[in-house]
C-alpha cells in the first residue's frame, strides 16, 4: 500500500468520523420521535437544511461575524430554528392527525407533505433574494491546521464538531437516565398508555422531544455548514443515511448513534477506496447506505444494533 | 357508607355507544379483596375499565373515598389513590426493574417516600431487588406481573384494581401470584378489586364476590355462598358439566 493511499484512508477516516456523528446525531432525533410518537418523520431532513440556515440567519442579522461569539450565535441560531420548525410540525400537523386517529401511514404520508412544504417554502424564499443564498456556507471560518503525528492532518473545526457529538451525546445518556423527566420519555415511548396511567404528562413530553430532536437536527445542519455548501436540498439528501442508520439501530437510541456513526465512517473510506482503485465517483456513495438498509431488511429487520442504553441495557 | 372505599351506582359503560356494563352496582369495603367473576367476554375487564375512567361512562356514579369520581381521568384518580393494573402492556419493557417502580410513582415528588415504597414492593416481591437493574422486557411472564403489581403500589393506594393477573401463567406460578395478594393486603391495608378468570380460585382467596354475566351482576356473596349455588355452578363450570351430563344422556339411553 502506498502512502498516498494510507494517507488518503486515514483522511477519509477522520472526516468518517466527523460524517459519522452527526449522523449519529441526526438518527438519534430521528429515533427519538419516532419512539415517542410512532411517525416515521421525512420532514425531519429539513430540519436539519434549516438548522443550517438559521445558523447563517443569526450571524448575518447580528453582524458578528468573527470570533468564538459568531460560533455560539450560530449554534444557537440552528438549534433554535431546528427545534421551532419541529415543534411547530407536530403542533400543527402531527398531533391535530393523531388525536383524529391517523394511523402511521396517514403520518407518513403528512411527514413527506410537511418535508416537501419546508423544502420548497425554503428554496422559495432563498430564490426571491435573488439566489444569494441557494447555495450558502457558515461565513466564519475559526480554526486551524492541526497535525497528527506529521501523517494527517484535521482542523481545529473537526475536534470542536467532535467534541460537540460527545458533548451532546453524554448529556442526552444523563438525561435519559439520571433525570426524572428523562425516564418519563423513555417511559412514553415504551408504553404510552401505562405512562399516562402513571401520571405523567405524555403531551409534556411529546414537546420536549420535538424539541429535543429538532435541535439535534438543526446543530447538525449547524455542523455540516461548515465543511459544506448547505442549499435547500443538503437535507434531503442525508435522509437515506439517517433512515439508514435508525433502521440499523432498530430504532433504539444508542443504536441510532452508533450506526450513523459507521455508515459514516463506510461512507468516506468505502468511497475513497472506490474511487481510488475503479475510479468510481464520490456521488455513487448513497449506493452504501442503500446497501446496508436492504441488507439489513432482508436478513434482521429488527435492527442490527440494538442499544437501549449504555449501562443500564443488562438483558438476562 | 364511610367504610366502602369504592361504590358503584347503576354504572353502564362501553366502548362505542353500545353498554358492555350495564345497570352495575358493587362496593368495595376498606381492607377488603373482591373478586369479579364471570364468563369470558361477561364484561369485567371492562367494568374495570369503566371504573378507571378508560372508556365512557354512560349513565351511573362511581364513589372513590367520599368522593364523586365519575368523570375524573385516570391519571387523576391515579394521584386520588386508586392504582389500575392493566391485563396486558401493565409494564414499560425498555425500562429496568428499579425505573419501571419509580415511574409507578411518577407523581410523588419526596425522594424518602419513593424509597418508602419501593422497600415495601421490595419486600412483597423479594425478587424483584435481586432483578432491578435488568429491563422489564427480559423477565419472565410471572416476574412481569409481579412487576406490574409493584409498579401499580409505588404510589401507596388505597384500592387496587387488578386485572386477570394471572391470565396466561402456569397454574403454579399463578397460584403463587394470588397467594402475594394476602401479603400486599397485610403489609399496606390496601383493598383490592380482581378480575380473574378462574372462579374458584378467585373466590378462594376473595372476601366477597361478583359474579357478572353478560354486563350484569346476577350474584353477590361470599365464596361459599356463590359456589353453593347450583344454578351458578352450572355457569361457571358450564360447558364441562354440561358436556358431562349430555354424554351420560347419551349413555343412559
Amino acid at each position: 500500500m502506498s502512502y498516498a493511499v494510507l494517507y488518503g484512508v486515514l483522511g477519509a477516516v477522520f472526516n468518517g468520523f466527523l460524517v459519522g456523528s452527526l449522523y449519529g446525531l441526526m438518527a438519534l432525533g430521528l429515533t427519538l420521535i419516532y419512539r415517542v410518537t410512532r411517525i416515521p418523520n421525512f420532514a425531519f431532513a429539513e430540519y436539519i437544511t434549516y438548522g443550517a440556515y438559521g445558523a447563517l440567519i443569526a450571524v448575518l442579522l447580528s453582524g458578528v461575524e468573527q470570533g468564538a461569539l459568531s460560533l455560539l450565535l450560530g449554534f444557537l441560531g440552528a438549534v433554535g430554528l431546528g427545534a421551532a420548525i419541529a415543534l411547530a410540525s407536530d403542533e400543527v400537523v402531527f398531533k391535530p392527525l393523531w388525536r383524529r386517529g391517523a394511523e402511521v401511514l396517514q403520518l407518513l404520508v403528512a411527514s413527506i407533505g410537511i418535508g416537501l412544504a419546508l423544502r420548497y417554502g425554503l428554496l422559495g424564499i432563498a430564490a426571491l433574494t435573488g439566489g444569494k443564498y441557494l447555495e450558502v456556507r457558515f461565513p466564519v471560518r475559526y480554526s486551524s491546521i492541526v497535525s497528527i503525528g506529521g501523517i494527517a492532518s484535521i482542523t481545529t473545526a473537526h475536534i470542536l464538531a467532535i467534541a460537540s457529538v460527545v458533548i451532546f451525546a453524554a448529556s442526552l445518556h444523563l438525561l435519559f437516565t439520571r433525570t426524572k423527566l428523562g425516564k418519563a420519555m423513555r417511559a412514553t415511548a415504551s408504553n404510552p398508555t401505562l405512562a399516562r396511567v402513571s401520571g405523567i404528562n405524555i403531551f409534556f413530553v411529546r414537546r420536549v422531544a420535538w424539541i429535543i430532536a429538532g435541535g439535534l437536527a438543526g446543530f447538525a445542519g449547524f455542523a455540516y455548514s461548515y465543511y459544506n455548501p448547505v442549499n435547500p436540498e443538503s437535507g434531503w439528501i442525508s435522509l437515506l443515511w439517517i433512515f439508514s442508520a435508525a433502521i440499523m439501530g432498530g430504532f433504539t437510541f444508542y443504536g441510532s448513534l452508533i450506526s450513523g456513526f459507521i455508515l459514516g465512517l463506510a461512507e468516506n473510506v468505502i468511497s475513497f477506496l472506490a474511487s481510488y482503485y475503479a475510479g468510481i465517483g464520490t456521488q455513487y456513495s448513497p449506493v452504501i447506505a442503500l446497501v446496508a438498509l436492504v441488507i439489513v431488511l432482508l436478513f434482521k429487520p429488527e435492527g442490527v444494533i440494538r442499544m437501549e442504553a449504555l449501562a443500564v441495557a443488562k438483558r438476562v | 357508607m364511610a367504610d366502602k372505599v369504592l361504590y358503584t351506582e347503576a354504572l353502564s359503560g362501553g366502548y362505542t355507544t353500545v353498554p358492555i356494563v350495564e345497570d352495575v352496582s358493587i362496593h368495595v369495603n376498606k381492607g377488603e379483596i373482591v373478586a369479579l367473576i364471570g364468563p369470558n367476554g361477561s364484561g369485567k375487564s371492562t367494568l374495570l375499565k369503566t371504573i378507571y375512567g378508560i372508556i365512557r361512562v354512560f349513565n351511573g356514579v362511581v364513589v372513590f373515598d367520599g368522593r364523586n369520581v365519575t368523570k375524573t381521568p385516570p391519571e387523576k384518580k391515579t394521584a386520588l389513590g386508586m392504582s389500575y393494573v392493566p391485563q396486558t402492556d401493565n409494564i414499560f419493557p425498555d425500562l429496568t426493574v428499579r425505573e419501571n417502580l419509580e415511574m409507578g410513582a411518577y407523581l410523588e415528588n419526596n425522594p424518602d417516600k419513593i424509597k418508602e415504597a419501593m422497600e415495601m414492593v421490595f419486600n412483597i416481591f423479594p425478587q424483584l431487588k435481586e432483578l432491578q437493574n435488568v429491563l422489564g422486557g427480559s423477565l419472565s411472564g410471572g416476574q412481569q406481573r409481579m412487576l406490574a403489581v409493584g409498579r401499580a403500589l409505588m404510589t401507596k393506594p388505597k384500592l387496587l384494581l387488578l386485572d386477570e393477573p394471572t391470565a396466561g401463567l402456569a397454574p403454579k406460578i399463578a397460584m403463587e401470584l394470588l397467594d402475594l395478594l394476602e401479603k400486599i393486603r397485610s403489609e399496606t391495608g390496601i383493598s383490592i378489586l380482581i378480575v380473574e378468570q378462574h372462579a374458584k380460585r378467585a373466590l378462594g382467596l376473595s372476601d366477597r364476590g361478583y359474579v357478572l354475566v353478560s354486563g350484569r351482576i346476577v350474584a353477590e356473596g361470599t365464596g361459599d355462598e356463590i359456589l353453593s349455588r347450583p344454578d351458578l355452578q352450572k355457569l361457571f363450570l358450564g360447558v364441562t358439566a354440561e358436556a358431562i351430563k349430555r354424554r351420560r344422556t347419551k349413555v343412559d339411553k
